[in-house]
């Protein structure tokens, strides 16, 4: 699943997730990922926060949703990924698009 | 703030309104949102407006001032500005998904109206509205068919603040102009064509754009425009040492440090390290700090640049010999460690003070403390490679200046001013990111405190980044003190220092066009990288063209290599096995594969570029290439980017669906777990695509 945030600093968003995640998010680094990420890597349960930022060719990662300043990548088993996106939703963040395989 | 006024499409032939208000084209305006910003555009209509007058009345299209019409044409530029942010507000209207364009549709919306804005603005000011049907589909086809045809393209120079300077905006005027009087005149039989009154609306339009785009400097663009001022007050004083810099020039050309008689394997590597005796008749390396001190700055820059350059070319043949060496140099180093010997010269490279070095020998025995050894050089050799090409980019304008004579700078400026600046720029931003790194790794314990060198770099590195900010006169002390440093190190020897005795080691002359080239690419990826916001976009892409090439003889033909993060070249020799074996495995042969990230070029993507692994944990970033990949990626929906040439990143954590589809997903577990780290993959069309858009190191199939 993807949920965007229209505007925000990565730093200060980490926090906030952390707070209403209860969780603890560790900071990892990936020219594919535009630079400095945050991860949270669990046995069921994988949430990526980062930029949208603008890559090579021009446009933001996230094409579709340019407008949308962080990004957070849920994945990982169907219970957890639906428990994530509930607090999500709760707290007003946007659901972009959701997929399953 | 963002808003911006360009390209005046004022129908002067028709003369139906304010003369040379200075309108919005929208090219590139994101909408005026702060009082600062209003008043900016304002101001710049108005007095684009006025100017308009004025030359208009010079050249007898008008017959008086008058200030109301000015009040108007300050009023339409903030009105076209706030339609043109509205306008960048839909999709329907801008270029894709690029933030600050709008497509021809949206200029030709625009453009009609700035009609009726201009229109309403007149009545605000008491003045007749002008308004005509024709004028506004006269200027919604100028606006559609100027966009066509690329006039006032916004996106060319200088991230859109103005139409590419005050020349390309007088003559869009003109063009739009034209454009509107073949519209007016064909369609609706109206209007003539005034060229005095073109001409007057051009110039006041483009002087009111001018004023705008000076109030619109973003903050990088201001220290743009300040590197400017201190190159020009670089070029004054290097006239004034013209005499005493033709005399180092002169003498160092005479002390050619070259010296291809080192010992070379048969793979043509460094084999040992010795002296080399033309160091030691270089004789400017014979100055006391204090007599360096006084020599001119240009001076002390080619003075510092050789001395560490001899250290960078050492630290690459330490790590030779490091892969090669076997166990009989580890002894030595080890052997030098339990002497205390805090000059040895892996030991000093790779940060470690001899207690440390022993300590480490003991804990992991000889082999695991060989590859810790080899890579920590790596990481330090890398941050100097960096620091040096921007040095060496410096000190080849000073060569040209002194060469060419007191006017070479100008010239040169005339000529192309943002490569000059920007030339600047990523000299000292890759300088100050060169000593951070050094420095971030002193205090996070990479390095030993005690190291005394890489300590003053540490120094020099938080100085710069405090103190200086972007300013090419700190930047050039930063390089002098680099000297100092130098000779102190030497002086603290007792021997005539490590930096000379060692002297400079050479391979063949093959060899050092490689290093060269391979130094260049670095070096120019890395200046773009970070001055990416503040540079024009004609310079950036040819610099990244420029950079890519590079990338590619290096990937290609550059010195066998291995990313960090790996325990020792057999760890990435099983790496390798691994990925390549299963690509076999989910049916995917003869796939090309080349790291890539921070794993290649020692320090993070994004300022302020720690080092790998440092702070955070670097991912491995790996591209991938092969024609079944490729295909395989595109029709299980893999989205692609770059003009088809490449998919975006695929990993575990953010696309597993797509991973799953193209049969990759235990593969890149695998490789997660092997690794200790995130595997990131991009499968491009072409393995040439990857290696250009980004530094690499192949990875060799087995």
């Amino acid at each position: 699943m993807l949920y965007g945030v229209e505007t925000g600093e990565l730093d200060n968003f980490r926090d906030e997730m952390e707070k209403i995640l209860d969780v603890s998010f560790s900071a990892h680094e990936s020219e594919y990922h535009g630079g400095e990420y945050f991860r949270l890597a669990e046995m069921d349960l994988n949430v990526i926060l980062q930029e949208n930022f603008m890559e090579d060719d021009g446009e933001v990662t996230e094409a579709e949703f340019p407008e949308q300043e962080l990004l957070i990548y849920i994945s990982g088993d169907e219970i957890r990924v639906c428990e994530v996106s509930d607090v999500l939703r709760k707290n007003n963040f946007s659901l972009l698009k959701s997929s399953t395989y | 703030m963002t808003g911006s006024v360009a390209g005046g499409v004022v129908t002067a032939t028709t003369s139906s309104l304010t003369l040379g208000g200075a309108l919005v084209s929208g090219g590139a305006v994101a909408g005026i949102g702060t009082a600062a910003a209003v008043t900016s555009v304002f101001a710049g209509g108005l007095v684009g407006s006025a100017v308009s007058q004025v030359v208009g009345k010079a050249l007898g299209a008008v017959e008086s001032f008058s200030l109301r019409k000015a009040v108007a044409g300050g009023f339409t530029s903030v009105a076209s500005a706030g339609i043109a942010g509205a306008l960048k507000g839909s999709k329907s209207f801008i270029e894709g998904a690029k933030k600050g364009a709008l497509n021809n549709l949206g200029r030709a919306v625009s453009g009609a109206s700035n009609v009726i804005a201009g229109a309403a603005a007149n009545k605000i000011v008491g003045l007749p509205s002008g308004f005509r049907w024709a004028n506004v589909v006269a200027n919604a086809s100028t606006g559609y068919i100027g966009g066509r045809f690329g006039l006032s393209d916004q996106d060319s120079l200088f991230a859109g603040v103005t139409g590419g300077g005050f020349s390309q905006d007088f003559f869009s005027g003109v063009a739009n102009s034209a454009l509107n009087y073949a519209v007016t005149k064909g369609v609706f039989n109206e209007g003539s064509w005034n060229t005095r009154s073109v001409v007057a609306n051009a110039f006041g339009s483009a002087i009111g754009n001018s004023i705008v785009a000076e109030l619109s400097l973003t903050k990088e663009q201001k220290e743009l425009r300040k590197v400017q001022n201190e190159i020009e007050k670089l070029k004054d004083k290097l006239a004034g040492d013209d005499v005493a810099n033709r005399k180092v020039l002169d003498q160092l050309s005479k002390n050619d440090t070259g010296n291809s008689s080192v010992p070379v394997d048969a793979k043509d590597r460094v084999i040992t390290i010795q002296g080399d005796d033309s160091l030691r008749k270089f004789k400017l390396r014979d100055l006391s700090p204090e007599e360096v001190a006084k020599l001119p700055q240009s001076e002390r820059l080619k003075y510092g640049y050789n001395a560490l350059a001899d250290v960078y070319i050492q630290q690459e043949a330490a790590i030779n010999l490091l892969e090669d060496g076997g166990v009989g140099v580890i002894q030595d180093i080890v052997n030098a460690a339990n002497n205390k010997d805090d000059y040895n010269p892996f030991l000093l490279f790779a940060g470690l003070s001899p207690e440390h070095a022993s300590n480490l020998f003991e804990t992991h025995g000889a082999n695991e403390f060989g590859s810790i050894l080899r890579d920590r050089i790596s990481q330090t050799s890398a941050n100097m490679g960096a620091f040096l090409e921007t040095a060496r980019m410096f000190a080849n304008d000073i060569d040209g200046l002194l060469i060419h004579g007191p006017n070479a700078f100008e010239n040169l400026m005339l000529m192309d001013g943002d490569k000059v600046a920007t030339l600047g720029l990523t000299s000292i931003a890759g300088t100050i990111g060169a000593f951070t790194g050094f420095g971030a790794m002193v205090q996070n314990g990479s390095l030993d405190n005690d190291v005394r060198t890489l300590r003053a770099m540490s120094q020099i590195g938080i100085m710069a980044v405090s103190e200086s900010g972007f300013r090419i006169d700190n930047a050039l002390n930063t390089i002098g003190e680099s000297v100092s440093m130098g000779l102190w190190s030497r002086g603290e020897s007792g021997s005539g220092g490590e930096f000379a005795a060692f002297g400079l080691l050479r391979g063949s002359a093959l060899k050092r066009i490689g290093q060269q080239f391979a130094k260049i690419g670095r070096g120019i990826k890395t200046g773009v990288g970070r001055i990416w916001s503040g540079a024009g976009s004609a310079v950036k892409s040819l610099t990244g063209k420029i950079g890519g090439y590079l990338n590619k003889l290096k990937a290609k033909f550059g010195p066998n290599q291995m990313p960090l993060g790996f325990g020792g070249t057999s760890d990435f020799k099983l790496f390798g096995k691994s990925l390549h074996g299963g690509l076999d495995a989910a049916g995917f042969k003869n796939v090309d594969a080349a790291f890539q990230g921070s794993s290649v070029t020692g320090r993070a993507f994004k300022a302020p570029h720690d080092p790998f692994d440092v702070g955070r944990v670097s991912d491995f970033d790996i591209a991938l290439s092969s024609e079944g990949l490729f295909e395989k990626a595109r029709d299980v929906g893999v989205g692609l980017r770059a003009k088809g040439t490449r998919t975006g990143p695929l990993s575990l954590e953010k696309t597993p669906d797509l991973l799953e589809r193209m049969g990759l997903t235990q593969l890149s577990a695998q490789l997660a777990l092997d690794a200790g780290r995130p595997v990131n993959f991009m499968i491009f069309k072409s393995i040439d695509d990857a290696i250009s858009r980004s530094q690499s190191i192949i990875l060799p199939r087995p």
